[in-house]
């Protein structure tokens, strides 16, 4: 395919910046009009389409929670032309056009988190992520779409439609929770996007994009500014077209920061020095890779009818890998299985603590039902402002937290989660690095599971195991199915080594050409059919 | 081995418990079909996924597992605690912007007839 501007990486488009070929401009009028192409419109809560509407609806990606910011971020490349015509060297991704999850906070711009208690809120600072890509001169585009609260593997129960689509199949989901980053990038919308990640929403849209999408450490990037759903879990992670743009991206947003304790007082490696070609080209070699052979052959994680091509993908990744001089070696993580129902434990009460804030005093939604009483005022403007999703899980978080059942069911979670953490404690001593599928599926239908929260929750049963145990893992495309949908490869390091699952991505997508495919060829014919 | 008998009612959200976790969490009941989903979802949920865990099964493995207050242990490569102490933010104004209602910069809220949580 003839790749445009927004279909390239920023780590190609930053030579071409800085070598003048290009202008920020000229890459920000690519990504515009690549939005005009295929966005439609963003996102309404008071979403009622006519028929015709409901059609165009259909064929297009609305990855974008609101309208793009065109005026700001043409100030922001001119800017970025200014500097870059005086030979001022403004950083790796200056110029570079982002796009960022509705669930960090960013200075005058509206933040919903995809929930209508959010619907007027306008972020009074930048998160730390979105400052220090700001201070790195990216263009930022505008807000992603999400799960409401991040509450969900679909980006179906956003409060604003129409819903995100996957580029590579409409008809799909993107995955979620930050569905429309992960799509925004896939269909050159964006060069690149901020993800946040607390079972697996930034590595699982990734995955069902064809994209690349990394968790790093718990600790690693800060978390201030990015809206709470579960604060031991939550993690910001980039998405990106490629591994070393994950890198870069990575390079920018991680390290200490004043404003959250939790954030790692350690230094922060040359990312893009260590995947330099001559660095990479054997690291590989003698590198031991786990082969969790409960990931593998279990059926309640990946059934052996319905995943077979994910199986088939992996045995071709497995085979990449030996003939780069690394070891295959079978590991046992016994208690993978309950990677899911400790998650939901401990997710639901940290959810239910956070949600507690939105009450309708000092931002956010209040309810205009006239009331004297303060409570009744309470109950009316989170009655209206959350929608079904954050309503059950407050429920359950309430539920487990109840002093009737903390003990059976918190505190166990907590205990159970030491296990999971033990079981890659151990496997990391025999192992460097773990690899597995990202997703047990490849994107689902829109529609398809949304409703049943148990099998939307098991979504994630292959990407939770990382975030519990707070350990780094990145996914990557490694292949189609016999529908065309991507298939995510997901590997895992020990804490605080992103740097070698980045070396161990990128010395499997030089040996491959999964990661140059993108969907417009597809996009473009289905977007013709839809309007014939 | 199976989930211990005095943890089994814990496991069902009749409409009674879901009205009392409606109050806890002052999310009000919107409609019965609202009701009857949420409370079909709840109890599939603690059925599917967390009687799991309660299996006593378990017991043995977690017995010497000492209980956390954060999830996991806390972490030695987190920065030292900061002092717990008030700094000033430097636009308070912008702050109170996003109030919903505010009066002379104070947050205005009913209180007349203010019932117990």
């Amino acid at each position: 395919m003839e790749y445009e501007l927004c279909d390239l990486t920023a780590y190609d488009l930053r030579y071409m910046l800085s070598k003048k070929e290009i202008s920020a401009e000229d890459l920000l009028d690519s990504v515009i009009a690549r939005i005009e192409e295929v966005e439609g419109r963003s996102g309404l809560f008071d979403y009622i389409p006519n028929a015709a509407q409901e059609a165009e609806d259909q064929s297009k990606v609305h990855a974008y929670i609101a309208p793009i910011l065109v005026e700001k971020a043409h100030e922001q490349a001119k800017i970025v032309d200014k500097y870059l015509a005086q030979n001022e060297d403004l950083g790796p991704l200056a110029g570079i056009p982002l796009a960022i999850k509705d669930i960090f906070c960013v200075r005058d711009s509206l933040t919903t988190a995809a929930s209508y208690i959010l619907h007027d809120y306008k972020g009074c600072y930048d998160a730390t992520a979105a400052a220090r890509l700001r201070e790195q001169a990216t263009v930022i585009i505008g807000k992603t779409n999400l799960d409401e609260f991040v509450l969900g593997s679909s980006t179906e129960s956003s409060a604003y439609k129409p819903v995100t689509r996957n580029p590579w199949d409409l008809s799909r989901v993107p995955g979620g929770s930050s569905g429309g980053s992960a799509a925004a990038v896939a269909a050159g919308e964006a060069i690149i996007a901020l993800g946040s990640d607390t079972a697996g929403s930034v590595r699982q849209p990734a995955a069902f994009c064809g994209v690349v999408g990394l968790k790093p450490t718990y600790g690693r990037v800060s978390r201030w500014g990015l809206i709470a759903m579960a604060s031991s879990l939550d993690c910001v992670g980039p998405i990106t077209k490629s591994v070393r743009d994950c890198a870069l991206v990575l390079q920018a947003i991680a390290g200490r920061d004043e404003y959250d304790w939790t954030a790692a007082d350690k230094a922060v490696p040359d990312y893009l020095s260590l995947l330099n070609d001559d660095v990479v080209a054997g690291v590989c070699n003698g590198l031991r890779i786990g082969w969790p052979t409960e990931y593998f052959e279990d059926p309640d994680l990946i059934d052996p009818q319905d995943g077979k091509q994910i199986l088939d993908a992996l045995n071709q990744v497995k085979q990449v890998y030996i003939d780069l001089g690394a070891e295959i070696i079978e590991i046992s993580l016994p208690h993978t299985i309950y990677a899911i129902p400790v998650y939901f434990v401990i997710s639901r009460v940290e959810l239910a603590t956070n949600l507690h804030r939105y009450d309708g005093v000092k931002y956010g939604h209040r309810s205009a039902r006239i009331t004297h009483k303060l409570f009744e005022m309470y109950e009316y403007t989170r009655t209206e402002g959350f929608g079904e999703q954050p309503k059950q899980r407050i429920f359950m978080g309430m539920h487990a937290s109840s002093a009737r059942n903390f003990n059976e069911f918190y505190d166990r979670a907590g205990k159970l989660q030491i296990l999971i953490r033990q079981d890659f404690e151990k496997a990391f001593e025999k192992v460097d690095v773990i690899m597995s599928s990202t997703t047990p599926t490849t994107a689902f239908p829109l529609g398809g599971i949304y409703g049943d929260t148990v099998q939307m929750q098991n979504a994630d049963r292959l990407t939770v195991p990382a975030n519990l145990a707070e350990i780094p893992a990145i996914s990557l495309p490694c292949g189609f199915d016999g529908d065309g949908l991507p298939i995510g490869l997901q590997l895992i390091g020990p804490a605080f080594r992103e740097d070698l699952i980045l070396q161990v991505a990128y010395s499997y997508e030089r040996e491959t050409d999964w990661h140059k495919n993108r969907p417009m060829e597809h996009l473009r014919r289905e977007i013709r059919t839809r309007d014939i | 081995m199976g989930i211990p008998e005095r943890l089994r009612s814990a496991l069902v959200i009749s409409e009674q418990h879901l009205a009392e976790l409606q109050e806890w969490a002052q999310i009000a009941s919107k409609d019965d079909k609202e009701d009857e989903y949420l409370r079909i979802q709840l109890t599939n949920q603690l059925a599917q996924m967390v009687a799991k865990i309660l299996d006593d099964s378990l017991d043995t493995a977690l017995a010497d597992i000492k209980p956390t207050t954060y999830g996991a242990d806390l972490r030695p490569w987190q920065a030292p605690l900061r002092e717990d102490e008030v700094k000033p933010w430097p636009d308070v104004d912008t702050l109170l912007q996003s109030a919903p209602h505010l009066q002379d910069r104070y947050f205005v809220v009913p209180v007349r007839g203010t019932r117990a949580p």
